[in-house]
Order: structure tokens, then sequence, then C-alpha cells
């Protein structure tokens, strides 16, 4: 167990800069997320952590020891695999043993401790199937016990959920979750899914082309964006192209032009004069259908009912930008397409961002 | 992973060990053939190239060596190709006997099948002389028409192994698409799956053609009158030993580049006519009766039987009376098996001990550089590559003369030893090692390696403990393929070989020349014999899937 602290890294792959120059630091015990789309560095970033790819300058250290030259067989990870990686010819138990083997702890040991390890995963009983024989959940849970149970400093894991259905993704989404509390072993865990990064992180690092865009709570990622990037990545938003008269600090209330209307927001960064971007979630807007003070007329024109709430698409004034706004509640599903509408945006909640 | 030299990593120094290897044992060699060819011949001052056109005789050699390829590749895809199609897409009684097609090819060397072949037809042969009894006379099988035909069925399960694997592996929905837009069935066939197979048929054909080209056995047996590169590049070998190497490096160098066109375009067409079938849903083969089903079972039978004529023609000959080349057939006798195994076994020794050597020098090797290939890429591995698979480039007498050539003197000297024999088993079989060997490879996720060192175990100990188990099976299939290939090779061991080395099938090819036929048989009994027991072993006891990884 220990905080890793990641020193002004650089990477490369192939000759390409893929990270230049970033710097992170992953409290003890905690649960880390590098969210991000493919290929924005974030697989590479965990295996420079687990030390399969070398560091062109920069420094890694996992608590005190500077592991940065350290290979990967000597540092001290537990690693889960987006396809499992599991030795197909051993067997469950075997699996698991594996990297005790290799730290040449006696069979006795090895015996309870790989029991111990496969009852917490679930699979108690299974310990003389092989990796053939086990369902895709069962095939994660395995990967996961045979990371944990060498008690490593740091738990690394790469998508591990991708290749399970929506069902039994929630299911192990829960017991890594659980473990990884129990256990309190700090861990780094790889994921393009947004949902995944919101209901299992204390902190979340969104990943964009090699940088880390925003780090923050799960709360903060989503309810207070930095970007529009961030903001249109975790959830839906609507991103609208604004006007801004003067200069704003962050957090200021400020007033910004949208289709020639006043629109009250908050600005999210310092901002100039010029163009900028105000972003707003779908189910933070406020649809109805008589004119308000601050309401901007739209038309409806596209309707989805989707039983819990329904989704609007609305253009704004007479040529305006559309935009998508969420219903919920008594009779969400009231208003029609062609009907003319009044569009609030919540001044607290929705932001502006520098273009 | 990236492609980088990391001079701290154990498989650049291994990629490397391996490229001094074969640099050194197989590329070396080749440039020594092909730079003498340039040299001046000594008697006249003309350099090999411009006697070659100077002399009708090579360059009839060389045309007919084309015309024969281009005969046997389309003899052998007009029998392969509609008995791949109908056993994909039909059945019918005695289809299952088909399914030994493939193996005949494996258990019967060359030289036996150019052998019982002549001694059905030859001169001398039991059919030759039993049709004369009844007053008709065959026309002599010895040249082009013993060519054709031998060749034809020996090299036939090529084409009909690839066609057999691409029809399979078509998805016959998209023939019911084609139904379905409004095309006939038969149409819909012949507009939809033919140029979805139809690189792969050519493909296999082309091998076929480079392999006609590098033919030494049935060519030198059969061969008589019509001179053929293979032959007479070995003619000038045997008479220019110690002697100019100019010519017999000409020749060579000829057939090198006969057979690299050929590779080259075989390789643009298998490239560019790789289509994604992405989900085969394979046909169900349709049931015949009646005379379709009694024709094609008729037609079927009588490939299978040719193809298995020269097995029961061994069989028959080793335990026939001979007095000197006349066989007395229906006499039986157990003395030519005696003789060979009691009174002369030594080339049955020098077979085993040769090629078992090369066997397992093949596989280390061959493990070791499709390990390389697959999993652990970097600058070097792209050269291997090309040098693992050069051998298919070479036939084998050419091999053999580059061998000599290179190893004949200086400071490492094998002419006349064991060491040269072995050395050109191991070499002409390596791309068969590499390519069987690492076959299970490409299904093992790289990830499977991390996760064994993010567990604490060090790079290399992570191959013996987790990549070495996977690859078992291979290695042995591999094993035995190898195997079997290395104790049939005659065309580069007759180059290298020296007086006392002679292993069977060159012993065999000797008997031949001499028309000892009951003696030439019983030694191939033996290496029939060889052969097999190790492939029924791996299929029947360790259940080994040999033709799959073939």
């Amino acid at each position: 167990m220990a905080q890793i602290d990641i020193s002004d890294i650089v990477i490369s792959y192939s000759g390409n800069r893929v990270i230049d120059g970033l710097s992170l630091t992953i409290e003890d015990g905690s649960f880390f997320t590098l969210l991000g789309p493919s290929g924005c560095g974030k697989t590479t970033l965990l295996r420079t952590l687990g030390g399969f790819l070398p560091v062109e300058s920069g420094i890694i250290r996992f608590g005190n020891q500077d592991v940065t030259r350290i290979p990967a067989y000597r540092r001290d990870i537990g690693m889960v695999f987006q396809d499992y990686a599991l030795f197909p010819d051993k067997t469950v138990f075997d699996n698991v043993a594996y990297g005790l083997r290799a730290r040449k702890r006696d069979e006795n040991t090895i015996r309870n401790k790989v029991g111990e390890y496969l009852e917490r995963v679930g699979l108690t009983g299974l310990a003389a199937r092989r990796p053939a024989e086990l369902s895709g959940g069962q095939r994660q849970r395995v990967a996961l016990a045979r990371a944990l149970v060498i008690e490593p400093q740091v738990l690394l894991m790469d998508e591990p959920l991708s290749n399970l259905d929506a069902k039994l993704r929630v299911q192990v989404r829960e017991t890594i979750a659980d473990l990884q509390r129990e256990a309190g072993i700090t861990t780094v865990f790889v994921t393009h899914d947004q949902e995944e990064a919101l209901a299992m992180s204390d902190r979340i690092g969104l990943m964009r082309q090699g940088r880390l865009e925003q780090i923050g709570t799960p709360e903060v990622i989503y309810g207070a964006p930095v970007t529009a990037y961030v903001a249109d990545f975790v959830g839906a938003a609507n991103v609208i192209k604004v006007g801004t008269t003067g200069h704003s600090n962050a957090t200021e209330q400020l007033s910004v032009l949208l289709a020639g209307y006043p629109v009250v927001a908050r600005a999210a960064a310092p901002l100039t004069a010029g163009e900028a971007w105000l972003l707003a979630r779908p189910e933070e807007i406020i649809l109805s259908s008589k004119a308000k003070l601050g309401a901007l007329p739209g038309v409806v024109v596209r309707r989805q009912y989707l039983g819990s709430r329904t989704s609007y698409r609305v253009t704004l004034g007479q040529v305006g930008p559309a935009i998508v706004i969420d219903l919920t509640g008594p009779d969400h599903a009231r208003f029609k397409p062609s009907d003319t509408v009044y569009v609030a945006f919540d001044p607290v909640l929705s932001r502006v961002v520098p273009a | 992973m990236t492609k980088q030299i990391d001079l701290r990593s154990v498989w650049f120094w291994l990629s490397l060990a391996v490229l001094i290897l074969l640099a050194f044992f197989l590329l070396y060699p080749l440039i020594n053939v092909i730079a003498s060819s340039f040299g001046r011949a000594r008697s006249d001052g003309l350099s090999g190239w411009q006697i070659l056109l100077a002399e009708p005789k090579y360059l009839r050699a060389i045309g007919n060596t084309v015309l024969l390829g281009l005969a046997v590749t389309l003899a052998s895809t007009v029998i392969g190709v509609p008995l791949a199609y109908f056993t994909a897409r039909f059945s019918y009684p005695g289809k299952a006997l088909i399914a030994v097609l493939p193996l005949t090819t494996l258990i019967v060397p060359e030289v036996i099948a150019a052998q019982t072949w002549l001694m059905m037809l030859g001169n001398n042969g039991l059919i030759t002389r039993t049709i004369a009894d009844w007053g008709v006379k065959l026309p002599s099988f010895y040249g082009w028409p013993g060519l054709i035909t031998v060749m034809t069925f020996i090299y036939y399960t090529y084409v009909y192994i690839g066609t057999l694997a691409a029809i399979r592996s078509f998805d016959i929905q998209l023939e019911q698409a084609a139904q379905s837009l409004g095309t006939s069935p038969a149409l819909s066939r012949f507009k939809v799956m033919l140029p979805v197979v139809l690189p792969s048929i050519l493909g296999s054909s082309l091998l076929v053609f480079t392999l006609v080209v590098g033919n030494f056995a049935v060519a030198t047996i059969l061969g008589h009158k019509v001179e053929l590169l293979s032959v007479i590049t070995y003619q000038t070998f045997v008479s220019e030993v110690g002697a100019d190497p100019v010519m017999q490096s000409t020749l060579a160098s000829v057939s090198i580049a006969l057979v690299a066109i050929v590779l080259f375009v075989q390789r643009f067409i298998v490239q560019r006519g790789k289509f994604e079938i992405t989900q085969g849903r394979g046909a169900v083969p349709e049931r015949l009766s009646g005379m379709p089903a009694l024709l094609l079972a008729g037609v079927a039978a009588l490939v299978v039987a040719i193809s298995l004529l020269p097995l029961m023609t061994v069989i028959a000959g080793a335990f026939t009376r001979a007095r000197g080349p006349v066989m007395r057939w229906g006499e039986w006798t157990t003395a030519n098996l005696e003789r060979v195994l009691i009174n002369a076994p030594d080339p049955i020794f020098n077979t085993l001990i040769y090629a078992g050597t090369a066997t397992l020098l093949s596989l280390l090797l061959s493990s070791s550089i499709g390990y390389l290939l697959v999993k652990k890429r970097n600058l070097l591995t792209p050269a291997i590559d090309y040098l693992a698979s050069l051998p298919l480039a070479l036939s084998g007498t050419v091999l053999g003369i580059g061998l000599v050539m290179s190893f004949n003197s200086g400071w490492l000297s094998l002419s006349g030893t064991a060491a040269i024999i072995i050395l050109a088993y191991l070499v002409r079989r390596l791309p068969f090692g590499v390519r069987n060997a690492s076959s299970t490879l490409y299904n093992v996720p790289n990830s499977i390696e991390d996760a064994s060192i993010s567990l604490g175990v060090p790079p290399v100990q992570t191959f013996f403990r987790v990549i070495l188990p996977l690859m078992v099976p291979a290695i042995a299939a591999a094993g035995v393929l190898v195997w079997t290939t290395t104790v049939a090779e005659l065309s580069a061991s007759i180059v290298v070989y020296s007086a006392g080395r002679e292993t069977l099938p060159i012993q065999i090819f000797r008997l031949i020349d001499s028309g000892l036929m009951a003696q030439a048989s019983a030694y191939g009994l033996v290496l029939v014999t060889i052969i097999l027991v190790p492939i029924i072993i791996a299929t029947t006891v360790f259940k080994l899937d040999i033709f799959g990884a073939r």
C-alpha cells in the first residue's frame, strides 16, 4: 500500500511523444480512475506504472520508493487485464497461486491464501476448473483474485469490465469496489465508460491526448466540468456557443448572449470578452409552455419518449442552435413536435467556459 | 510493442544470435552460389551466363522445366479442384476414404513414388509386361508421360488441400444472398464462390509449379532424355566437384530466379485475394444418390487407388523374390527385408541419427524463431522472418550445392562429415518447422506474459513457465512433420553426402539406378514405417492435430 507520485513523466511510443510531462498524485488506499476515449494515453500511462513501458524522463514513486527504473516483475503490482489473461493450461487454483509460488511461499500458506481469496471473489468450489470452463464473469473474478492474493502495493486495472455484458458489469463492478475498500490497496483503474468511472472512483482523472484535462471527485467532474470537452465526455451536455461582453473571474455569475437573448450563468474559469461555451446538462434546463422572465422562446423539433423521462430537441429563437432537454416528473411527455416552448437555463448549474 | 533496439533485452540478443546463424548457414551459401555464377569459367574465359546462352542444352533444360511445370500444375489443378469441390459440397458413398489423401504425399517419399510407378509401368514393369503378354505394346513411360503422370499424382494433393480449405471457409450465406437477388444456384456459385476461392486455387497451383522446378527424385529417375534444370544442375555439380563451380552456380541461380519469380507472383495473388469472410457458415454437404453418386464415388475411388498405389507396390515389392532386376511377382520372400535389416542396415541407422539430430535442432531453432516472430518483434525480426522462409525458394539441389561450396574448406570444413547432411536437413525444413511450431502462439494473447511478469516472474522464466507449455502441442506436431519430411529428404542430402553416409532415400535412389527394385522396395518399406510410426503415435496416442497444423 502506497501513495503513487508521478512527476513530469515523458513517454514515447514508436517515436511519438504520447505523454509529455504529466504529473499526478494518487493518495494511499484510494481508487483512482483514468477516464478517456481510446487513444488518449490512459492505457499507456497504466502500463508505464506497471513497468511494461519505459519512461523517457520523469520519476514514478510508490510510497518512498523510486520505481522508475525497476522492472515490472519487481514492482510488486497486481494487474488485471481487459482480456483476463488467465493461463489457459492451468487450473483456477494454479492461476491464483502463480504469484505466491513466484514468491516462494510454502504450499500450506499458498493453499490457505488461495482459498481465502477464492472465497472473497465468490469462486469457492471452482478451484479445479480451467479457464475455458468458466463464464466471462467468473474469469474476471479469477483474474482479480490472482492480482489481489499477492497483496500488492498497487493494483492496476485495464478496462477489466469491457468484455462483460451489461448486467455482469454492474455485478463485477461492485465486487471490485468492495474488495478494494476492504483491502485498502491504492488502485488505478482505466476505463472509457463514464458510468463506471462515476460509480467506482474516489477521484477521476479525465485524459485527453496524453494530458489530464481535469482531476476531481466524480461529483466535481460531472457537476463542475472546467472545459467543454469534460462536460461532453462525462454525461450528456449541451455545448452552446455564446458571446461574452467583458472579463469575468472563475465562479462569478455573468450574463452571456445566446442567439441574441441574455442568459445568466456561472463562469467555470476566467473569461475575456468574445466567444465562449455555455454548458448545460439536458436535465438542468427548464421547459415550460408560458413565457417567463429570462426564458428563451423555441420550437420542439423532435420528441423521444424514454419511459422515466422524455427527451426533447428544441430549436432556440428563430434560427438558433438546437439543444437537448430531458424532462422528468409528472406529465413529462406533454410537449409535442412544433409546439412553441420557453427554455430557461439554471443560473447556478449552467456554466460558461472559454472557447 | 514498439519496435526498438533494447540492448538490455534478452530477446534482442537471442534475435541477433539467430540472425547470425541464419546469415552464416543460409544467406552466405546462397550468396556464394549467385556470386560465383558471375565468375569466369576456366576453360574459355566465358562467364557462366554467356555459356548458358550459347549452349542449346541449357536453354532446352530451362524450357523443358517450365513446360513440365506448367503441365503438372495444370494437371494437378484439373484433378485437385473438382475433387475438393465435390468433397466439400456433396456427400456420396465412400467419401471418408478421401480423407486419407493428404496423408499420401506425406508418407510416400517422392523417390518411392517414382520407383513404384516404374515397377508398374517401366520397361520391366508389371503392367507393361502383362499388357505386352496380351500383344499390346505400351509407349515408353520414361520421359514426358512418366514425368507428368508421377508428378501430378504427387502434387495434386497440394491443390486439393488448398482448395478444400478455401471452399470450406466460404460463407454459404453469400451464395444464398446471390440466389435471393435472382441468380440461379449454379450461376451464383460460379459468380460468388469462384472469385473468392480463386486466389487460394492459384496460390496452391503456383506452389506446385515451384515444387516441380525443384523436384530432383522423379526428374532424375524418369526424365531419361528429357533435359531438366534440376537434373542438369546436379550432373554438372557431380562432374565438376573440385573443378570450376561456375556452371553449377549459374544453373542453380536460374532455378532460384525461376522459383523466386513464381513465389513472388504467388504471394501477390494470395495477398490481393485475401477476402475477409466474416462469419464462415460452411455449407452442409448435399447428399447425392443414384448415378451421380456412383459416378462420383467411382472417380474418387480411382484417385485414391492411384494415390495409394505406391504404398501397395512398395509393400508387395519388399516381399517379392527378385533375380537381379527381374521381379518374380507372386513369389513371396522375406529375403529382401532380412538383407536390409541384418546385412546392410547402415542407411537405416544413418537416417535415424541424422534426421533425429536435425529434427531436435530444428525444433529448438524453429520454436525460438517462432516465438521471436510472433511475440517479440524488434528491428531484427523482419530479417529473421525473410531468412527463415528463404529455403522455400531454394530447391534441395541448390541448397546442397551452396553448402558444399561454402563449407568445403576453410576454418569450418564440413565436407565429408555427418554435420553437413544434418545442416542441409535443418536448413531445408526450417520454414516448415517455424510455421508449425509457432501456430498456437497467435492465439496466445500478449497479456498472458504481462500477467506473469506482473506477478513477479522475470521475462525469461515467464517464457518457460507460461508460454512454452502452451507451445508444446504445436512443437510436437512440428516435430512429427519435420521428422517425416526429413527422413524422406533426397535432393539436398545426395549433393552433400559422402561414401558411407548413405541415407535411406539415397540408398533407394542408387538401387533404383541399378535396377534393383526388390531391395529398393525393402528399404522403401522401412522408410515408410519410419515415417508412419510417429504419425500414428502422435495422432492416436497424443491426439495431435497434425494435418490441421499443416
